[in-house]
């Protein structure tokens, strides 16, 4: 399982400007992007040339939405590069992969350097006790920080895939929070949103197992 | 019998007649130049069937044809998981294009797709839709901005005339064939500094299932030119 708020928080709690935070949030399900961005903000910014243009306007986009990117692109230029010490802790949270008990152990020591995941981690020992206390071995729940980066986009929150001991197969059943999707699509109205995928065909196979 | 689809029409049809003079078998129109029959010498049990090039992908896949000529843009582009269909047997050197993304030249703050990508977000935040790309070839397209992780965009079909849809509101990027550029350059559009999504030429295919020793014999005979022949 894994916990795609955590991660969003561990991100909005950088000493980033509003602009890189806002960029690096949009990417976080596209992690090769994510990591090209992270680089270039832990980096001295080199001022960037824009050449002079002669070429007539064309299309929907407006000079002016261009000129607006380009104000942005050069007063990004002028901000400190995000220290290392920031990078490092990020990279350790992502790569955090563990048993449910010691992934938490080590949630609570990230948290005591990135307060901003704190609160996530609570939540994060609350579920875990949830399903503690219906009788499931947390040992082999397995904690992925990761987890929901690479699968659906629309995903905020927890997310979760069940895996049977069979090589080659994929997931039984996934899901997770969306909570976001409906805010978007409400517009202005919103509910908290859960759901998932079974695939009945393994599920079957592994009945007939049993 | 091996039937040979081939181009009907065009430089492609005489460049691939004198690819295969040059390995000594002579392809020719039977009749005038409005009749889409072949005449095959130099070699026996092949066929010429003359089509369209845009089709030869899908009649190799269906087995009506053993080989075909065409581009591997076309080839990829219509047949999904091409290489269980069909076997690539000889890039033939000419029919050269790049499947490339193109924006509008005044677009003096987008050099790269890292730049496509951000213009491409803000361009979403502002207009309440997302950013367009008109292109006829949605599988490569798509598949080349999904690896590199480019979400926030919209295909929308254009079969012709497609560097002509961002001056029309139509679209604001495009991805197309182009060989010399030439083009794009006339509609204000400039090409990103990147690798094209594709590098196409005429190639010869076959059908996978149609392999046997009728056709390694046909293989072998068009490995190489015969020397002093298309002379």
């Amino acid at each position: 399982m894994g916990d795609m708020g955590l991660l969003l928080d561990a991100v909005r709690g950088l000493p980033l400007t509003e602009a890189r935070s806002a960029a690096l949030i949009h990417h976080i399900w596209r992690p090769g992007r994510f990591a090209r961005l992270l680089a270039r903000f832990s980096a001295p910014s080199i001022a960037r040339e824009f050449p002079d243009g002669t070429a007539p306007w064309a299309g929907m986009r407006t000079e002016e939405e261009m000129i607006r990117r380009i104000v942005r692109l050069q007063s990004d230029a002028a901000v400190p590069p995000l220290a290392l010490v920031w990078t490092d802790r990020l990279d350790r949270l992502f790569a955090l992969r563990a048993p449910a008990p010691q992934a938490l152990m080590a949630l609570a020591d990230l948290a005591r350097d990135m307060p901003a995941i704190a609160p996530a981690v609570t939540r994060i020992r609350a579920r875990l006790d949830t399903i503690a206390a219906r009788g499931i071995d947390l040992q082999t729940v397995i904690f992925d920080a990761s987890h929901g980066r690479t699968t659906m986009e629309y995903y905020d929150g927890f997310t979760f895939t069940f895996q049977a001991d069979r090589a080659g197969w994929p997931p039984v059943a996934s899901g997770g929070r969306y909570d976001a999707l409906t805010r978007v699509l409400g517009r202005g109205r919103e509910i908290p949103a859960v759901g998932g995928i079974i695939r009945p065909g393994l599920v079957a196979e592994l009945e007939a197992r049993a | 019998m091996i039937r040979l689809g081939v181009p009907s029409k065009g430089r492609l049809m005489e460049q691939t007649f004198d690819w295969f003079a040059d390995r000594g078998v002579r392809l020719s129109r039977a009749g005038s130049d409005r009749e889409y029959a072949g005449r095959v010498e130099g070699v026996d049990g092949v066929q010429l069937v003359l089509l369209s090039a845009g089709e030869i992908p899908r009649e190799l896949a269906a087995g009506r044809i053993e080989l075909g000529v065409t581009g591997t843009d076309l080839v990829r582009e219509k047949l999904a998981g091409w290489s269980s269909d069909l076997v690539e047997l000889a890039p033939m050197g000419f029919g050269h294009a790049d499947l490339i993304l193109a924006v509008p030249e005044c677009w003096r703050d987008c050099t790269d797709l890292d730049d496509f990508a951000a213009i491409a977000r803000d361009f979403r935040a502002e207009h309440g839709f997302r950013l367009r790309i008109a292109t006829k070839y949605h599988r490569l397209v798509r598949a080349w901005l999904s690896a590199h992780e480019v979400a926030d965009y919209q295909l929308v079909d254009s079969q012709g005339a497609t560097e002509g849809t961002v001056a029309n509101m139509t679209a604001e990027a495009i991805a197309d064939i182009t060989s010399s550029g030439e083009t794009l350059r006339a509609n204000n559009l400039r090409i990103l500094n990147e690798p094209p999504i594709l590098r196409s030429q005429a190639t010869l295919f076959a059908n996978r299932a149609a392999m046997g020793p009728a056709m390694d014999a046909l293989i072998a005979r068009l490995a190489a030119p015969e020397a002093g022949r298309s002379a």
